[in-house]
């Protein structure tokens, strides 16, 4: 594999390699944790950062979890804040919706290309205001929610989504509409349909085919046979639909709730257009032309105009009220109609090309098809064509006599048929070639033709027409076969069978055809006997002369001939205003959804398709009343629900309408972008394992079997289910629930032979949750082995074990199956004792393992970046965080599979290193804030705005938010109080910023959560609204109300009301406060020299940071010399020598070996730290300090550690394997794991010594291949690709045997060295004879020079004397205490690779002081009143940070910079002549004041009830 | 059935050529102590099939099995191709197109063409469809259907007009070739397959390997007399349904051979 070197890439050039300047740019592709981290870490260290996200919004995986283990904070609150700061920062860009497709140039010097997907809805417009996702008719399901809910075709990504802005969901479109001859848009006039806007959706219908109406009742709905639905019942009655929208607009019309449009008149000079025909393809182009403003005038043979819709369609099935409708629609466009004008004979095309800019013919054809028998010409012989013209014309009616037989099999012979008994015929008989189920004409037809009495002979042709002169019948003969092979219409005919039917009237209709004179006359190139045009732009062989419908095609549809309009009329506006006639047409802009994407119909409930009313038999014979009914509402709207949305979006346009930012733009396609960057940062994170995949476990098939990831959704309060644990075959409570780990990890079956290291915590997590939510829930977790290898997380799983009683079996499960009846998942496993056992649940969740997400394997492979086996990014444990390709970095768990400290680690540590690489670059990007002036306030009455959160469910469920409003409203100072469902969001903050503005407000208190996390986000808001940040209050009704009290809303109502009430008291007395800045030494200290504090030092020093190394002991390396190699055969010396070469001769890092940090003063930005060294005392200064003081090995007396030659440590053996050191011809060596840790005085897993044993395990067998080796272990915790190891020592031969705490083994060497152990997996006790013990003893702190550092600093010990982070999650490498960081094991036990991450993310944060040339000081600092004060030093005693000290005056002062502003020395103070900025006693007071005394100054008698329990 | 088959396979048209001299694949035995001749036994049926030019159609899941198996060997690994030559004196490509008949009757003839030809059908009867383990796995061998969730013969049930019952136990083991020497494992299986058919209200149920209907169908006394569970639940080979439903006379389709009385089926297969 080629990893870039990571020293070589971080030597700072001002130049990259071809000389150009350096980029101070970074584009970060991924915005989950490991992304926002690395893009804050960038932009707060000088450089300009693009944020490439392929969501709607970031936030990544931890925005799909519930909790957070062990620390069980909710994960969208701790993440929700990183969010927003990035979405807030200056220097990051979010681009959503985009991915990184190409990379070009070198590292400093990248171009990068960007596809950006659309959104649909414009970035810069849309306010989150979420009235488009209200309006909005399509509900799909919810991905985000992994299918357990639903979400609108247009909606925010996640409730708390940052960008915090919508985006609509398409995938194409709709079968429906694409097999739509015109491309009606089906799918948006049935939601609209569904939404019961049914003049919207005629408009809709309306946009592609003018004829609604008349297509309700006639179209051949070549729509409903690609209905999706068909697969799972019946297609969706969608000419139905369309009908009944159609008539509603009639009806709202009749009824005057509409109004006719008004008559347009072309303007004053449009271009002309003349259109031969009225019927549906002439209708269409003049409507279609009209629109866009030309001049059309429609020149129709007949004296009406319909075309064949009014004399070929009898008005018992397309009523002439209907088609007059439509008709006058058009006309009211401005289109001119003359009638009775038969082009060829009343006037001439070269009158009408001269006249008009352009012409369209679209004549049809009217005439009808001869027999070709004997006697054709005999009397009562008629052509159904004619015979219909003249059924549907006004004046004159057809003759019809008793007997009519009609010669045909098609719809024209039936609606012959049908008029001919309608206007009085005794008996109609039909005549078809075709037997029943051959016939042209719809089956629905002939059906109701054979109900009205009609007889159908079926299989029988014209032989010869009978009579003399007059018809009085005719001969039939047999028809045997009408297609042939090909289906190509061939009748053949049995000649001696034949029959005779008598008539006095025969009717033909075999088909129609053009006219041949009017063919002639027109001139234009033909193709038979029609028209030739362009099959694009209908174009004929003449210039400016346009043709389509029948005329063209040959006999075809009403709607064909729609389209054909419409194919027209666009190729006319392009002819007439010179544009290009193909470029860009309408059909170029639709493409179907790809038949993967479209809506299973697996699950679909089976609903019958609507029907239609029909008028009975009885009263339709004699009248020409229309037969078919329509729907009624309540079947048109059932049948509006059964439609699937195929193409999600259904486009009916209706959040346009709603959006009052004119936001939404639905003809928004694919972009791209090019950016300049320096370095590429991967942290793309991972996608969960395809529980489908794992077939035995019936993930998709049973409802009650979950995956992880959705059960996080379920628990979540913001998810589908709002935090109840149910089943979701009967939403019935979940009481008992299994789950299974190791799906999709660990299973060489399934490609994925890794550990996915996070599941069994997420499942110990998940069942306490479980439990929390439902009280008494039985928690069961099938595992192979648990690995609780983090820091502390070993006590968290102990806890859900002891204390819980979460239930641990050891064992894979082999299959669920779901039991008849209850739907029970019941599990088959086999038991520790070796019984196959099967038990029942109410619920399963799958602890599906992690993938590299497809997107990201599909991206690094476009940039040229070597992925490992599984698709992880190929990197290697001595450079954890550089891909194969120089200057592109990553981070999280496309490195490998991770929780998220390791990747918030690794992702500062990725952005430590392109700070590194583009170092000289720093600030060239960048842009710096700016604020309003702030507005004095000084000399105005308090304008208090209030505005009360209800943090989704988390307060709203609890508190009666809207109740606590009210109840404050009119407390003195009070303009406004409002409630917010996020008062965090982007669009509240904005909102909050124009109250201020509007109501002139000077203070703000804001009703939520927890000021730890939302205080600095709110007084940003404020600065940016142009008021001091101390005008601002908080007041917690979450975690320290609606939290505690969740079980009795009114209590915890009232004390919210009395808690806003107390902040709004408190906020009138807030003053506005002034900090200063504060010089940075822009020096890093490091404490420790091993490897973390080598590498913190050369990555701080790379970037041009002078570094003071200081270490302890007479060398540079620390637990590296005792490390020679690792699992994956890294060369450890070459690594240790190679950093100690480059520390040394770095000449920014002065090195100081044999030296103590005996003392540090200061603070960030400016530390004092006393080194001593032999008793030499020296001082240096420094910015920022990196805590990297390492661990020491573990010792232990058990199993006869330290008392016996043949017990040795792990250590030790790697030694004694290195020099070639064992004795020759060993037969068995025993390794005990856990030896001294996992016990009570050491409660935490050491998270290496599994991988280290393993690792001297398959040494000593590739030395030894005879030596048995046994490994005794209680849980092998081989994490993430170390697993592969694992198997390899069991390939190897190495024996693991399973022993528990309660019954560990017992090592003794009377009579020759033995272990007997106890194994559960063994029924009987196992001994063996041992050469030798080995000891897996593990790693302890330096608890006694932990304790010194951490007091000097003040920072600190966790129980087993480590340090203590800020946050276990999302702050792991900083302190509490500003300034200072942390990394290697004087964090917690860990790997080289991770030591390496986390010294470069303890130094990317560094640099985020460093970097800068002054701090802001926060003026929330204790000042002493000189005057008060009594000079007894009691401030200077008790402050933690030094802060007091004693004046020239011999006065106690406070020192701004180090003061942080904790308020000890205040309350200390005997004298009361310490006050707190901020914290001023009379703002206590008068919060005090407001809980006990009430309006009138007297007591309150009885405290309240919530305060006095 | 093999009857049935018979039955089945001229009423539709079927022509079934009898392979001269065809031997046993060697079955559970066979496979359990020898991996050339686990592979040779199959071969040298195989190989017949291979000289006639036809496909070998089989309706034992557990031949089927040996069969997909045995060619499987000898197309991917050169050594077991070589000592099966050997142990057959010639050299045999693994080329056989094996497939069950139910294959044979869905892919071949086809649900359309057997609907057509239905004089009875299976309406109003709940048939839980039972496949075994053999014919399913190996998946990446055998090839037949879903290994998890198969439905081929749910089409079938379908086609004949019966409810197809999606219930859990489709490819459960029955214990196969153990039903004479561990007939307490047998039981306990077929109990727990049965049991669940019972459960999911079935009237009865249809089998595709002979092995499996002997199981099911007899082992019901044993779970009667050992476990007191009485079931009585007719035990059909495809093609004695299937037969049922063309209208094949029950004594042509060996049901009379059965242990559970089918009677109850013979009687819901009402004419179409």
């Amino acid at each position: 594999m080629r990893v870039a070197n990571e020293s070589a890439v971080c030597k700072s050039y001002d130049m990259s390699e071809n000389g150009q300047k350096k980029v101070g740019a970074v584009l970060v592709q991924g915005g989950g944790i490991a992304g926002v981290q690395a893009s804050l870490d960038l932009a707060n260290s000088g450089f300009k950062v693009y944020l490439v996200e392929r969501e709607a919004a970031i936030g990544g995986m931890m925005s799909h979890l519930d909790k957070t283990f062990p620390t069980g904070d909710c994960a969208t609150c701790i993440v929700s804040p990183k969010l927003v700061e990035c979405a807030r920062n200056l220097n990051i860009e979010i681009l959503t919706l985009s991915e990184l497709v190409g990379l070009k140039g070198e590292p400093g010097h990248f171009k990068a290309t960007v596809k950006r997907y659309p959104r649909y809805v414009d970035e810069t417009k849309c306010n989150g205001c979420s009235e488009c996702t209200q309006t909005c008719p399509v509900s799909i399901l919810d991905n985000f929610d992994r299918n357990l809910g639903q979400r609108k075709a247009i909606a925010k990504h996640y409730a708390q989504a940052t960008p915090n802005i919508f985006g609509i969901l398409k995938n194409g479109h709709a079968p429906c509409k694409m097999t739509c001859p015109a491309n009606v848009n089906v799918q948006g006039y049935v939601q609209l349909i569904k939404k019961k806007e049914y003049v919207k959706a005629v408009n809709l219908i309306r946009e592609r085919n003018p004829l609604s109406a008349i297509c309700g009742r006639i179209c051949t709905h070549p729509c409903e046979s690609k209905c999706t639905r068909s697969k799972a019942d019946d297609p969706i009655a969608i000419r139905l639909l369309k009908r009944f929208a159609s008539d509603k607009e009639v009806e709202m019309l009749e009824s005057g709730k509409l109004s006719l449009p008004p008559e347009k008149k072309p303007a004053p000079g449009a271009k002309k257009v003349a259109v031969i025909g009225a019927g549906p393809a002439g209708l269409t182009v003049g409507n279609d032309l009209a629109d866009r403003g030309f001049a059309v005038t429609i020149y129709e043979a007949q004296p009406a105009a319909g075309g064949m819709l009014r004399y070929g369609i009898p008005e018992y099935r397309l009523p002439k009220k209907v088609l007059d409708h439509e008709i006058e629609l058009v006309r009211r466009k401005g289109v001119r109609f003359v009638f009775n004008c038969r082009v060829g004979k009343d006037i001439s095309l070269d009158q009408l090309r001269k006249s008009n800019d352009a012409v369209f013919i679209g004549a049809g054809i009217a005439k009808g098809r001869l027999l070709g028998v004997d006697g054709e010409n005999k009397k009562g012989v008629v052509q159904g064509v004619d015979f219909l013209r003249q059924a549907g014309s006004t004046d004159r009616k057809p003759e019809v006599k008793a007997r009519v037989v009609v010669i045909g099999g098609g719809n024209v012979a039936v609606d012959v048929a049908r008029t001919a008994l309608r206007l009085g015929a005794k008996s109609v008989e039909m005549v078809s070639l075709e037997q029943r189920h051959e016939m042209p004409a719809y089956p629905e037809e002939v059906e109701a033709t054979l109900q009205e009495g009609i007889k159908v002979m079926n299989g029988w042709g014209p032989r010869g027409i009978l009579g003399n002169g007059s018809v009085t019948g005719i001969e039939l003969k047999k028809c045997t076969r009408v297609f042939d092979e090909n289906g190509r219409f061939s009748p053949v005919y049995a000649d001696n069978e034949r029959i005779t039917i008598e008539a006095d009237q025969i009717i033909t209709a075999i088909g129609q055809t053009s006219d041949d004179e009017f063919v002639k006359h027109i001139g234009a190139q033909t193709q038979g006997r029609y028209f030739k045009a362009d099959p694009v732009t209908l174009l004929t062989s003449l210039e400016g002369v346009f043709a389509g419908g029948d005329a063209v095609s040959g006999p075809k549809s009403v709607i064909e001939a729609v389209a054909a309009g419409k194919r027209a009329a666009e190729s006319i506006e392009r002819y007439l205003n010179g544009k290009d006639l193909i470029a860009g047409r309408f059909e170029s802009t639709i493409r179907p959804v790809p038949e993967e994407l479209l809506p299973s119909t697996d699950d679909v409930e089976e609903k019958p398709r609507a029907k239609s009313g029909e008028l009975p038999v009885a009263e339709r014979v004699g009248s020409f009343k229309e037969v078919e009914t329509g729907l009624s509402e309540e079947g048109a709207l059932a049948e509006a629900e059964r439609c699937l949305n195929c193409a999600l979006c259904s486009e009916c346009k209706e959040c346009v309408e709603a959006c009052k930012q004119n936001a939404i733009d639905h003809a928004m396609g694919e972009r791209t972008v090019e950016l300049e960057v320096g370095s590429v940062l991967l942290t793309t994170g991972f996608e969960e394992f395809d529980a489908g995949r794992k077939g035995e476990f019936g993930w998709g098939r049973y409802p009650n079997v979950l995956t992880s990831v959705q059960f996080e959704r379920m628990l979540s309060a913001a998810g589908p289910f709002e935090g109840h644990v149910v089943r979701l075959s009967d939403r019935r409570q979940a009481r008992k629930v299994a789950w299974i780990q190791c799906v999709g990890s660990r299973d060489s079956k399934c490609g994925n032979e890794y550990c996915s290291s996070v599941c069994c915590m997420a499942s110990t997590k998940q069942a306490m949750m479980a439990q929390d939510h439902t009280p008494g829930l039985e928690a069961t977790i099938f595992y192979m082995d648990i690995r609780a290898h983090g820091k502390d997380f070993d006590q968290y799983y102990e806890r859900a074990k002891n204390q819980n009683g979460v239930r641990y079996i050891k064992s894979m499960p082999s299959r669920i199956v779901q039991m008849p009846g209850t739907m029970n998942p019941r599990v088959r496993f086999v038991d520790e004792t070796g019984k196959l056992r099967e038990e029942e649940f109410d619920l399963v969740v799958l602890a599906v393992g992690l993938e590299p997400s497809r997107c990201a394997v599909e991206s690094a492979s476009r940039l040229g970046i070597e992925l490992n086996e599984y698709g992880f990014c190929a990197t290697k444990r001595s450079q954890p965080l550089s891909t194969s390709r120089p200057g592109v970095f990553v981070g999280g768990a496309f490195q490998e599979p991770k929780d998220i400290p390791e990747t918030v680690m690794q992702a500062s540590g990725a952005a430590s290193m392109a700070m590194e690489l583009l170092a000289s670059a720093r600030n060239t990007r960048t842009v710096k804030k700016k604020y309003p002036d702030e507005h004095d306030v000084t000399d105005e009455e308090p304008r208090i705005g209030v505005f009360i959160c209800h943090c989704g469910r988390n307060i709203g469920s609890v508190v009666d938010v809207e109740g606590v409003v009210k109840a404050v409203e009119a407390e003195p100072g009070v303009i406004l109080a409002t409630h917010t469902m996020f008062t965090c969001s982007d669009t509240s903050l904005s909102n909050i910023r124009n109250m201020i503005g509007e109501y002139r407000l000077n203070r703000i208190v804001v009703a939520s959560c927890t000021p730890r996390t939302h205080e600095p986000l709110f007084r940003e808001t404020m600065r940016e609204a142009g008021l001091n940040p101390y005008l601002f209050e908080m007041a917690n009704i979450r975690d320290q109300c609606s939290w505690v009290h969740s079980s009795s809303p009114d209590v915890a109502t009232k004390k919210a009301t009395e808690l806003v009430r107390m902040a709004i008291a408190r906020s009138r007395l807030l003053s506005p406060l002034e900090g200063g800045t504060l010089a940075v030494d822009q020096k890093g200290l490091v404490i420790g020299g091993g490897l973390s504090g080598m590498t913190a030092a050369l990555a701080l020093a790379n970037q041009g940071f002078k570094v003071h190394l200081v270490e302890r002991t007479d060398r540079l390396g620390g637990h590296l010399h005792d490390i020679h190699h690792t699992l994956e055969d890294v060369d450890v010396a070459g690594l240790a020598a190679n950093l100690i070469k480059q520390v040394q001769e770095h000449k920014d890092i002065d090195v100081y070996l044999g030296t103590d940090v005996a003392d540090v003063k200061g603070h960030i930005g400016e530390f004092h730290a006393t080194l001593s060294c032999n008793g030499r005392k020296s001082e240096v200064s420094a910015g920022a300090l990196i805590v990297a003081t390492g661990a020491d090995r573990a010792e232990t007396t058990k199993f006869l550690g330290s008392s016996s030659a043949n017990v040795m440590t792990q250590v030790e053996l790697e030694k004694c394997i290195h020099e070639g050191r064992l004795p020759a011809g060993m037969k068995n060596v025993v390794m005990i794991q856990c030896a001294g840790s996992r016990d009570n005085e050491h409660p935490y897993c050491s998270r290496i010594c599994c991988s280290m044993a393993i690792k001297n395990a398959l040494a000593l067998k590739a030395k030894s291949p005879e030596t048995d080796v046994f490994v005794l272990y209680r849980d092998i915790r081989t994490y993430g690709f170390r697993e592969l190891y694992y198997k390899k020592a069991r390939e190897a031969g190495v024996v693991f045997l399973r022993y528990t705490p309660e019954q560990e083994p017992v090592v003794s060497e009377a009579g020759g060295l033995k272990v007997s152990v106890n194994s559960p997996d063994f029924p009987e006790p196992i001994e063996i004879e041992a050469d030798q013990v080995v000891l897996s003893t593990g790693v302890r702190s330096d608890i006694e020079n932990n304790r010194r550092v951490s007091n000097m600093l003040k920072v600190p010990l966790n129980a087993d004397g480590f340090y203590v982070e800020a946050h276990m999650k999302l702050r792991p490498v900083d302190f509490a205490t500003e300034g200072i960081f942390l990394c290697g094991l004087a964090h917690a036990p860990k790997f080289i690779d991770e030591s390496i991450a986390q010294a470069r993310a303890a130094a990317a944060r560094a640099a985020t002081v460093l970097s800068k040339t002054h701090l802001d000081v926060s003026p929330q600092v204790s000042y002493v009143d000189q005057s008060k004060c009594i000079s007894c030093m009691t401030c200077v005693h008790v402050c933690p940070y030094g802060a007091p000290f004693c004046n020239t005056d011999g006065k106690g002062q406070v020192e701004d910079a180090k003061c942080m502003g904790c308020g000890i020395c205040a309350s200390e103070c005997p004298a009361r002549a310490i006050q707190l900025n901020h914290f001023a006693t009379d703002q206590f007071r008068v919060m005090i004041r407001t809980l006990f005394v009430d309006g009138n100054g007297a007591v309150k008698e009885k405290m309240p009830a919530h305060v006095s329990r | 059935m093999h009857q049935s088959t018979l039955a089945v396979a001229e009423a539709l048209g079927i022509e079934l050529v009898e392979p001269e001299g065809w031997t046993c694949c060697g079955a559970t035995a066979g496979h359990q102590t020898d991996r050339v001749l686990a592979a040779a036994l199959p071969a040298a049926t195989l190989v017949k099939a291979a000289d006639m030019g036809l496909d070998l159609v089989v309706n034992c899941a557990a031949c089927y099995n040996r069969m997909k198996v045995a060619n499987h060997e000898i197309t991917t690994n050169k050594q077991v191709r070589v000592k099966v030559a050997d142990a057959l004196g010639r050299d045999y490509d693994g080329s056989v197109n094996v497939r069950h008949f139910l294959e044979v009757l869905l892919d071949d003839v086809g649900v359309d063409a057997i609907q057509k030809m239905l004089r009875g059908s299976l309406a109003g009867t709940k048939v839980a469809s039972y496949y075994g383990c053999l014919l399913v796995r190996p998946n990446d061998v055998t090839g037949f259907d879903d290994p998890e969730n198969p439905t081929s013969l749910d089409r079938l049930v379908h086609a004949m007009g019966g409810t197809a019952l999606d219930w859990p136990h489709k490819v459960e083991c029955c214990g196969g070739g153990l039903s004479m020497s561990r007939t307490d494992v047998v039981i306990n299986l077929t109990d727990s397959i049965v049991g669940m058919a019972k459960m999911a209200g079935a009237d009865c149920i249809a089998v595709s390997c002979p092995m499996c209907q002997i199981n099911l169908d007899m082992r019901q006394l044993d779970i009667a007399r050992r476990q007191g569970n009485h079931y009585d639940m007719p035990i059909l080979y495809i093609t004695q349904l299937l037969g049922l439903c063309l209208g094949i006379a029950p004594e042509r389709l060996g049901l009379n051979k059965l242990m559970i009385s089918p009677a109850k089926v013979v009687k819901a297969v009402v004419a179409a």
